[in-house]
């Protein structure tokens, strides 16, 4: 009875490394696909919306 | 005074005749078990490559056995039994084959050649794509390598023997020759014998359990994928092993020859040094795996092989690969259900890791049912992990396993 628990519980080990495991593997998986210039494309969205705004206010401005 | 100098002169068959009568038996027996390796090599039966020199070594070792100057029996290829270092040394000498067991066999030195071929044979991409599925599987594909343990103990062997006979469950022979080395060194021929044995059985009997326990209708499953994985690139296949390997071997120092020798396979694979490549994954896996067999059939002679618990262990090895046969199919279950009917249950009798065997058997199960369904991909990442997680039980096996005595 001792063995099977012993037993059972090396294998709740094993499942919790290889988890473990997998989620490193996960996560460099992630890390490596990820997008390499996330800020640039948001500063230029950033820029752009500036540009947007200060079209929309110039264009306010005419119409009044 | 004749037959005296014919028994000196044909000492093959007056040691057949002097010897035991089980002795003689179980030589005759094995001679004929390996000139049946031979023949089941070569008609693709049983691995080819592996068969043919274990069997003819096992038919020549026990039809050569002579009489040795202080009177026992013996031959002049190996003796795995020698412990004394000045003994040693003047058998290295002396039988042809000792400086391969010494320095190649008993240190685990051949598993780890093979594993390097397996590493440079392998792509992780399978892995890095859809880890936690691959895991998952591979972990309940192991359930034959902890089941068998307490049916090992039940039988009579200890803890130490139960393990390492249990290792068969996770289908990969240096993994098994490794931890029998560790644990049970005076039964690791028999329980390599066996694995290797059985390992080359496991093509044709899974595909009869995946049919047992896979109804046609869940047989033909063809996974569809919503988001398209992104594309790997060997910069970042070599970048995973590398981190793997520092991360597995600091986990497992016990277990790091084995991780170090897969993921070596892996980098040089992705670094893009072809002639390594060319060299590891031709003359050196199939160097080694020609050498292995070669030796595991001189190594069955009878009076190594004819140990009381060989029949136990014949029984134990083939529980073990049933058991994890089962379990990576009730795994498959379990990803069909998480994944909501999205998933091929045969694919779970892949993680058992007989890369790429294992495999291919499903793909070939499945293609029956329904040609269009490829389940190729996920089948070799189970099969990839499969080989992870087995090392991972060895490094457990082997640091715990001792403790609990």
């Amino acid at each position: 009875m001792n063995v099977i628990y012993n037993i059972m519980l090396i294998y709740g080990m094993a499942f919790v490394i290889g988890l473990f495991v997998a989620g490193i593997i996960w996560l460099l998986y992630a890390t490596m696909t990820a997008d390499k210039f996330p800020r640039i494309i948001r500063r230029e969205s950033y820029s752009e919306m500036k540009r947007l705004r200060q079209k929309s206010k110039s264009t306010t401005a005419g119409s009044i | 005074m004749k037959t005296d100098i014919l028994y000196k002169l044909f000492q093959g068959f007056s040691t057949l005749l002097l010897s035991d009568p089980l002795i003689s038996f179980t030589r005759v027996g094995l001679i004929l078990l390996g000139i049946l390796l031979v023949y089941l090599g070569r008609k693709g039966v049983l691995e080819t490559l592996l068969m043919i020199p274990m069997g003819l070594g096992m038919a020549t070792i026990n039809a050569r056995i002579m009489f040795m100057p202080d009177g026992t029996q013996g031959n002049l290829f190996v003796d795995p039994l020698v412990t004394d270092v000045n003994q040693l040394l003047n058998i290295l000498q002396i039988d042809f084959l000792q400086p391969i067991y010494t320095y190649m066999f008993s240190n685990g030195l051949i598993a780890c050649f093979i594993f390097m071929g397996i590493g440079a044979m392998i792509d992780i991409s399978y892995i890095l794509v859809r880890p936690f599925s691959s895991m998952v599987l591979a972990l309940f594909a192991e359930l034959g390598t902890f089941a068998t343990v307490p049916i090992a103990m039940a039988m009579g062997l200890t803890l130490n023997e139960s393990a390492s006979i249990a290792m068969v469950g996770g289908a990969d022979g240096p993994m098994v020759l490794y931890t029998s080395l560790s644990l049970a060194k005076h039964l690791f021929v028999p329980i390599t014998v066996v694995a290797y044995l059985y390992l080359g059985l496991t093509y044709g009997g899974y595909p009869y359990l995946i049919r047992l326990m896979v109804p046609k209708k869940y047989r033909g499953i063809k996974v569809e994928h919503t988001k398209p994985a992104k594309p790997v690139s060997p910069g970042m296949k070599l970048g995973a092993a590398v981190v793997l390997c520092v991360i597995l071997c600091s986990l497992f120092p016990v277990a790091s020859p084995l991780f170090f020798s897969l993921f070596i396979g892996v980098a040089i694979r992705e670094s893009g040094l072809t002639h390594v490549l060319n060299f590891i994954e031709g003359p050196l896996l199939y160097g080694s795996t020609f050498f292995l067999g070669m030796m595991l059939g001189i190594l069955c002679e009878a009076h190594l092989l004819l140990h009381p618990k060989i029949l136990i262990l014949l029984i134990l090895g083939i529980i073990a690969l049933l058991l994890s046969g089962i379990g990576g199919i009730i795994g498959g279950y379990v990803m069909f259900f998480i994944k909501r009917g999205n998933f091929n249950p045969a694919i779970g009798c892949a993680g058992v890791s007989c890369v790429p065997s294992t495999a291919k058997v499903v793909q070939k199960e499945v293609s029956k049912v329904n040609p269009n369904a490829i389940v190729l991909p996920e089948a070799l990442g189970a099969n990839i992990m499969g080989v992870i997680t087995t090392a991972i039980i060895a490094g457990l096996y082997i640091t715990l396993i001792p403790l609990l005595k």
